[in-house]
């Protein structure tokens, strides 16, 4: 699961851009590194998977220029079993104008 | 997989207690009978063929194949069969790149000819059937999924019998001519499963749990890892409160396409997202952390809930 979370300004420049990634990971259990597929995978050492009945939070706090006006906060959650094989589930954007609201 | 001897013995009547009987017959000296016996034996293992009556392993995969074949299932049961046909069980093989195992890694084969049961440890759950096989058929589906004979591998697949007979029970060994379902059936109407027996787990989410991974499998020579929902369930799911089974999230009114189809993206799409709620929120504001610095700050918080009865994602 991958969480994006992007600010773009009224000319669609990216002034913020971060990602999380949600999964179980695992080693071969014969060193430390991270590995991929059944048969090399044996157990799970660090899960930041979607839990059942555990609600995900996170706070993205990002530091904007001076003289920002418009902005857009796109947050997208998809499924990618593999680089570029994505599957959208939500998708969501919210429009703050910065001159405004300071 | 549990499995009790004799198991491809899908025939109504096992061929050896056939023979005994003639024999009984001649020996107690009822001669008519023993012929009538003989005859009997005769025709009916003809007969029977198609059902692969055999207390061995199979020794070609198309033996095997035929000892678990479930088109004729399609006759009455055509819905569930049809909906079974569109599921990822009718495919097991068909998307886990067993070719690229073959050819790299641990499992790793020269030549087809040289692969044996150790090279499938995937199919312990992917295509159980081949337990009851020998080296020589697994060297065939070697051949098949090298050369990418997708009509081949096509027929290698979680069908019928694997539910509903092989894995249908686990208090106890299945019974070779039974079938197991939601409840009794009194009379089935098949020439070789005339018995369907209710299954008290056919319903629980231990049935699924078989295959659909605890962690780490340690049965073979090199473990693999594959599955680990159904630990996840047993063990995240069920102590924060859940109550649900796998069937009534993934069986639906009995639907045996066993949703999500990862090839119906559009599908799969949405059950994610009634899976994963999510809410955002976002405000801008000046925060003055150095006295007289005011920097100009957006805060965005995301908050994705579950429904799901294991961790997203698992397999």
């Amino acid at each position: 699961m991958v969480l994006d979370v992007t600010i773009r300004d009224e000319m669609n420049r990216t002034l913020y851009a971060k990602r999380k990634v949600y999964m179980p990971q695992s080693t071969d259990s014969l060193g430390n590194a991270m590995v991929y597929g059944p048969t090399h995978k044996l157990g799970i050492v660090r899960d930041t998977s979607i839990q059942p009945f555990a609600p995900k939070t996170e706070t993205f706090q990002a530091s904007m220029p001076e003289g920002i006006g418009k902005i857009r906060v796109n947050v997208d959650l998809s499924y990618q079993p593999r680089p570029g094989d994505v599957y959208p589930i939500h998708h969501k954007t919210v429009e703050l104008d910065l001159g405004k609201e300071g | 997989m549990k499995k009790e001897q004799n198991l491809t013995m899908v025939g109504p009547q096992p061929i050896k207690d056939r023979v005994i009987l003639f024999i009984g017959a001649m020996f107690r000296g009822r001669w008519f009978t023993g012929l009538c016996c003989l005859a009997f034996l005769s025709v009916a293992t003809f007969m029977n063929a198609p059902l692969g009556a055999s207390d061995n392993e199979a020794q070609s995969l198309k033996e095997l194949l035929t000892r678990y074949d479930t088109s004729r299932c399609r006759e009455c049961h055509e819905e569930i069969y049809v909906q079974w046909e569109k599921s990822h069980h009718a495919r097991s093989i068909m998307d886990i790149f067993m070719d690229g195992y073959l050819k790299e890694g641990v499992l790793a084969v020269k030549s087809p000819n040289e692969a044996t049961r150790k090279n499938f440890p995937c199919f312990k759950c992917h295509f159980p059937q081949l337990e009851h096989a020998s080296d020589q058929v697994a060297s065939e589906i070697a051949t098949a999924i090298l050369n990418k004979d997708q009509e081949t591998m096509k027929k290698l697949n979680i069908n019928c019998l694997v539910c509903h007979r092989d894995m249908g029970i686990v208090h106890g060994f299945p019974k070779k001519d039974v079938l197991y379902g939601k409840t009794d059936v009194a009379e089935h109407p098949d020439d070789g499963f005339k018995n369907v027996h209710k299954s008290p787990i056919m319903t629980q989410s231990v049935m699924c749990g078989q295959c659909h991974g605890l962690g780490p499998v340690f049965d073979f020579e090199y473990p693999v890892q594959c599955a680990t929902l159904y630990g996840s369930y047993l063990h995240a799911y069920i102590p924060a409160g859940g109550t649900q089974t796998c069937q009534e999230c993934h069986m639906e009114k009995a639907n045996h396409t066993c949703p999500p189809d990862f090839k119906d993206r559009e599908d799969t799409s949405k059950r994610l997202a009634q899976a994963l709620p999510m809410q955002v929120e976002a405000m801008f504001y000046q925060p003055q952390i150095d006295p007289g610095k005011l920097v100009p700050t957006v805060l965005v918080e995301t908050r994705i809930t579950s429904r799901a009865g294991h961790r997203i994602p698992d397999g």
